[in-house]
């Protein structure tokens, strides 16, 4: 049987287990990251080089000065009302709209039958005539555009750029980082 | 005036014009240098600071203060910085690669541009960094901000931070090194 130390009894003694000293509130954690920057500054010749941390960068003289007033004016414009919002246009547009569509309406009504009036007076030969140089017309001219893909091309642009401007419009839908959740 | 004041006085609207003047005062220089290090160039760098007071301005009265107000205005900075970018490449039907390039380029030209052959080489080093990497080196090496901040502003841990910092120090290194 092992003998026991003479001083094990009293060593066994949990409470004497625990350590008498007292760190303060937080201090692994800064302990973790000043343990970090040092790291850092080994393995790093950049750290502490202050020549390399200033900017290389430039603005135009008393740019600073002019920048305030330059962001200030510049929210109160866009904060301002867009014209299209406010109320008595709205009623403008309204009364137009109704106009426009009477204007329309009655103007077709007495077209349709002016025309019908003229056609009766006018023989079928004339007319198959007619629709025949018509086509014509619009033959020649497409026979003529060499550049016809360049026409098609251009067109896609437009309607592919017009796409691209409504992203443009709305940076929000491609934001990454959600930062209003905050 | 501190940022809880002016939380403050942005509510009362006839103060709100006398908070936002301040807050502008208080932030803009910051807030230039961080974006002007994404997007480089002056011209560039003056449109996207007025579009992020603009957010600022439209947003800040919905502001709830679950974070600070300086890593929301830099959260917003670096959101508008990079869409900046973004919608640089669209317009020009370049890849990304061909946008940090063109910025390269500019870096070489001169304009608006002060430091020496050092400083420079460092500014195309970032430039050949992912752009988490890059932004974290901008904000922990120039700005002296801390992880915690930076986590905030860029929703990523600290220790994926930790070591975005590590691999971007080590790469540009790498590349200060080469003749």
């Amino acid at each position: 049987m092992e003998k026991q130390s003479p001083d094990s009894k009293f060593l066994h003694n949990e409470q004497l287990k625990k350590s008498p000293f007292k760190v303060e509130k937080g201090y692994f954690r800064s302990l973790q990251e000043n343990i970090m920057n040092a790291a850092e500054a080994e393995e790093s010749n950049l750290k502490y080089n202050l020549h390399l941390k200033k900017s290389p960068f430039t603005t135009p003289e008393g740019y600073f000065d002019r920048l305030t007033d330059s962001i200030v004016d510049g929210a109160n414009q866009k904060q301002s009302i867009p014209i299209y919002r406010q109320t008595w246009v709205k009623w403008v547009a309204v009364a137009a709209s109704l106009v426009l569509i009477m204007v329309v309406y009655f103007n077709t009504q007495n077209q349709s039958m002016v025309s019908e009036h003229i056609l009766s007076e006018v023989s079928h030969d004339s007319i198959i005539e007619y629709l025949e140089s018509e086509n014509a017309l619009i033959y020649d001219v497409l026979a003529d555009l060499d550049d016809i893909d360049l026409v098609l091309d251009n067109i896609y642009a437009d309607e592919t750029g017009g796409l691209v401007n409504l992203i443009d419009g709305n940076p929000e839908l491609e934001y990454d980082l959600e930062y209003f959740e905050y | 005036m501190e940022d809880k004041q002016i939380l403050q006085a942005f509510k009362v609207s006839s103060n709100k014009d006398m908070a936002f003047r301040n807050l502008v005062e208080e932030y803009q220089e910051r807030i230039y240098w961080h974006v002007r290090k994404i997007v480089i160039l002056h011209d560039d760098a003056d449109d996207v600071v007025q579009e992020v007071f603009i957010k600022i301005y439209k947003n800040l009265g919905t502001f709830r203060e679950a974070s600070q107000l300086f890593t929301w205005i830099y959260r917003i900075a670096t959101n508008e910085s990079l869409n900046h970018l973004k919608k640089k490449q669209r317009r020009q039907a370049l890849s990304m690669d061909d946008v940090y390039q063109e910025l390269e380029n500019h870096l070489d030209q001169g304009h608006g541009i002060s430091g020496d052959e050092i400083q420079l080489r460092l500014q195309k080093a970032l430039l050949k960094l992912p752009e988490k990497q890059r932004l974290v080196f901008n904000m922990r090496y120039f700005d002296d901000l801390k992880y915690d901040d930076i986590a905030e502003i860029t929703g990523t841990s600290v220790g994926a931070l930790k070591a975005s910092y590590h691999l971007a120090v080590k790469k540009i290194e790498e590349y200060l090194s080469e003749d």
